[in-house]
């Protein structure tokens, strides 16, 4: 029998009770949470006892120090990561990391880096590459479903203001290293460029739709929350060999009728929704006739993002020595493409990536 | 009594003959424009035009027709490469104009021709009039208003075939083998043939554009129609961002090429502060935005729900012109704009869908491609 791989949580905010804890039953028999460390006392110790973590902190230095776990499961706000992955890796552990990895791709390459001296497993959130909807979608392509794709768009959105439903304080998510382009342009970023290839030149415009908002209700209504990165961008990106994209996120959009990502082929097109696994994806073939028709994705999570599965793959690659497909290479190339985005938005010019 | 129109048409092709002749041969649009004479460049094509549909008179160009019939206004179906040429001589001969998309190809040409309309005192419609459907209109007056809040962001797409799969270019004789290939030629592709139906709708909702940039690829290089080949002059696939004077930021992508998008074409999504608009039927022989809806428009529940939800409706016959046999007709909107050119020369009025809107979308366009070319966002100098 395998040994269960053993898993420190660090960061025990709305991410980690919606997204993670509540759907880690379904790896518990390759792995286990032996620790668990958060800022406050309080929600560290209810955490611990709502899912049977033996080990409680509140400072991550005392738990890298003292934890026998393997590897890490950092779920700690955006502006943390860098801190945080780095003393993970320097400690001897491997790392699971909430998206971004970094907030540069300097740090992102540090990182990468330290992994490799070590020998030490990275994995990278968003785990788009290996949810079923963008593998179903990606078969699809492979076997010439819709022809060749040289043309796509995607959208990531969310986190409006004001805020509701979640308990933490969501400042992060739209301080200076936040902002919706990392929070919620990783989704599409990761699949168009896991699917069509790495963006060799990119472009951009941005703008603030708004200067701050205040939280609707919660722990921490009344709140007011700026927004010190701009909230919405527009994006383009040449995959090279004839392939273009292009990608919307932004903190502005409350609802929309258009799908989450679309790739558009010579003989028809794939739309889906990049978030919810629940949802069907839409093929839409132009010969013999023009049909568009629903295509079921067998999910394992009820409805939303279905996060675990970056956490598995992180137990699989340890237990199997295999290197990850959600790798570190990809998150700082999609890093390094928000960046990018930065600069071009600013300076009105496209730039090209290193690649 | 009121005067009947005297109009002359150049360019038989596609949409002359499936739908500015057939819709001018009605009755009831005969009562204010009477087609007097066409011309095309090539000649069995004029005259099967006008044997086709009862027209008095055919000729070889639009300088014989000038010189050989008594004409009001001159109607341009012409390729869009030739649109500037054919207006300027219709003007030049003291003749109201009604230009088919895009006006012009580049700007120069839009402020020479504008230049030339006031100088000569006549009118100029330039197609697509979306101001003449009303939904247009009030998806403006909603905007406006600030239902939405600040329209942050939005995106518009016109995805869709190739020109040579058309019925029109497939048939037999003259007047069902239309060459397509201009399409893919330079003066052309999809940013004024397609995307600008897109682009037209979104500055007529949001206002001018103030910068531009995009980029571009060839989707399907080689086009083949009957016996000819092409290799394709401009791409085939344009995504094009726009920085609105509003401060919205919007993405139109436009293609020639199969594989379409999920959305209803032609359609628009507008993201605001308060809410989203979403124009959800297309009316797919016109254009025109047919229904919309605004959800949000208040303050935001749960995760991917919104509070409050409003649909606006109209059918198309909210289009004064679009009556009877003209809702069975194909390219109605056409029929629509040159009906507008007839009321403002009747009226002796401005007419809505006039040649400034329309020269703004030339310079966006143009400067779409200038962007996709050179890596430069592009600013525009234009505002209607």
């Amino acid at each position: 029998m395998t040994t269960k791989i053993k898993l420190a949580l660090l960061g025990c905010g709305d991410v980690a009770h919606r997204d993670y804890l509540p759907e880690f039953h379904r790896i518990a028999e390759t792995a286990e949470i032996v620790a668990v460390c958060g800022r406050g006392e309080a929600r560290a110790k209810l955490t611990a006892e709502r899912y049977g973590i033996r080990h409680v902190y509140t400072d991550y230095q005392t738990m890298l120090a003292e934890t026998e776990a393997d590897a890490v499961v950092n779920l700690t706000p955006m502006q943390m990561h860098y801190e945080t992955n780095l003393a993970c890796l320097q400690a001897g552990k491997h790392v699971y990391t909430e998206k971004t990895v970094t907030s540069t791709a300097q740090q992102a390459r540090h990182l990468a880096d330290e992994a490799k001296q070590r020998n030490l497993t990275l994995v990278c959130a968003p785990c788009i590459m290996v949810w079923p909807q963008i593998l179903l979608a990606k078969k699809l392509v492979d076997e010439g479903a819709i022809g060749e794709v040289h043309s796509a768009r995607g959208l990531g959105y969310g986190g409006v203001p004001p805020w509701a439903g979640f308990t933490s304080d969501p400042s992060p998510f739209f301080a200076t290293g936040g902002g919706p382009q990392r929070d919620m342009g990783v989704y599409p970023l990761h699949a168009l460029t896991g699917i069509l290839g790495p963006a060799q030149r990119v472009t951009a415009m941005n703008a603030r739709a708004q200067a701050s908002f205040v939280i609707g209700d919660g722990p921490f209504v009344g709140k007011t929350v700026p927004l010190e990165e701009a909230d919405t961008w527009l994006m383009l990106l040449d995959h090279g060999h004839g392939t273009i994209s292009t990608v919307e996120a932004n903190n502005s959009v409350q609802d929309t009728k258009a799908a989450q990502l679309e790739l558009f082929g010579l003989k028809g097109s794939i739309a889906l929704n990049l978030i919810d696994g629940a949802a069907p994806i839409h093929l839409l073939q132009t010969s013999p006739k023009w049909e568009w028709r629903d295509i079921e994705v067998p999910h394992a999570r009820a409805g939303g993002p279905d996060h675990i599965l970056g956490v598995e793959h992180l137990v699989n690659c340890l237990q199997n020595h295999t290197s990850p497909v959600l790798s570190i290479e990809h998150a700082t190339h999609v890093v390094e493409i928000i960046e990018m985005a930065g600069i071009a938005a600013a300076q009105g010019q496209t730039m090209n990536m290193n690649l | 009594m009121s005067k009947i129109l005297k109009a002359g048409l150049i360019g038989c092709g596609s949409v002359a003959l499936r739908g500015v002749l057939p819709h001018l041969s009605q009755p009831d649009a005969q009562e204010k424009v009477r087609l007097v004479a066409v011309a095309d460049v090539v000649p069995e094509r004029a005259q099967q035009s006008a044997e086709k549909f009862g027209v008095p008179a055919w000729f070889n160009s639009l300088e014989a027709m000038l010189a050989g019939a008594d004409l009001d206004m001159v109607l341009i179906t012409t390729p869009i490469p030739l649109h500037f040429a054919n207006a300027m001589t219709a003007i030049a001969a003291g003749k109201h104009v009604y230009v088919q998309k895009s006006m012009t190809v580049t700007l120069a040409e839009a402020d020479a021709l504008l230049a030339a309309r006031d100088q000569a005192g006549i009118k100029l419609v330039a197609a697509p009039g979306f101001d003449l459907f009303p939904i247009t209109l009030q998806m403006r007056e909603l905007v406006q208003s600030g239902m939405l809040g600040k329209v942050a962001a939005g995106h518009t797409y016109a995805i869709g075939f190739g020109h040579e799969f058309e019925g029109i270019r497939n048939g037999e004789g003259v007047l069902s083998t239309i060459n397509p290939m201009w399409y893919y030629r330079k003066g052309a592709g999809p940013l004024p043939d397609v995307t600008i139906y897109s682009l037209q709708l979104a500055t007529s909702v949001l206002g001018p554009v103030r910068r531009v940039t995009a980029f571009a690829n060839k989707l399907m290089p080689e086009r083949t129609w009957r016996d000819e080949k092409i290799s394709i002059e401009v791409p085939d696939n344009n995504m094009v961002l726009m920085e609105f004077e509003s401060g919205a930021l919007v993405t139109a992508i436009g293609a020639d090429c199969s594989g379409s998008q999920k959305f209803a074409w032609g359609a628009m999504e507008l993201f605001g502060t308060h809410g989203t608009l979403t124009v959800t039927d297309v009316d797919g022989g016109t254009g025109y935005p047919l229904a919309f809806e605004v959800r949000g428009g208040g303050g935001w529940g749960t995760f991917g729900q919104s509070v409050g939800h409003r649909t606006f409706a109209e059918p198309l016959t909210a289009q004064p012109y679009l009556t009877g046999k003209h809702l069975e007709l194909e390219e109605a909107h056409l029929y629509c704009d040159i009906m507008e050119l007839a009321d403002a020369i009747l009226e002796d009025r401005a007419p809505r869908a006039g040649g400034e809107q329309a020269r703004h979308i030339v310079e966006l366009i143009e400067k779409a491609h200038l962007a996709a070319e050179t890596g430069q966002a592009q600013t525009l100098t234009t505002r209607f």
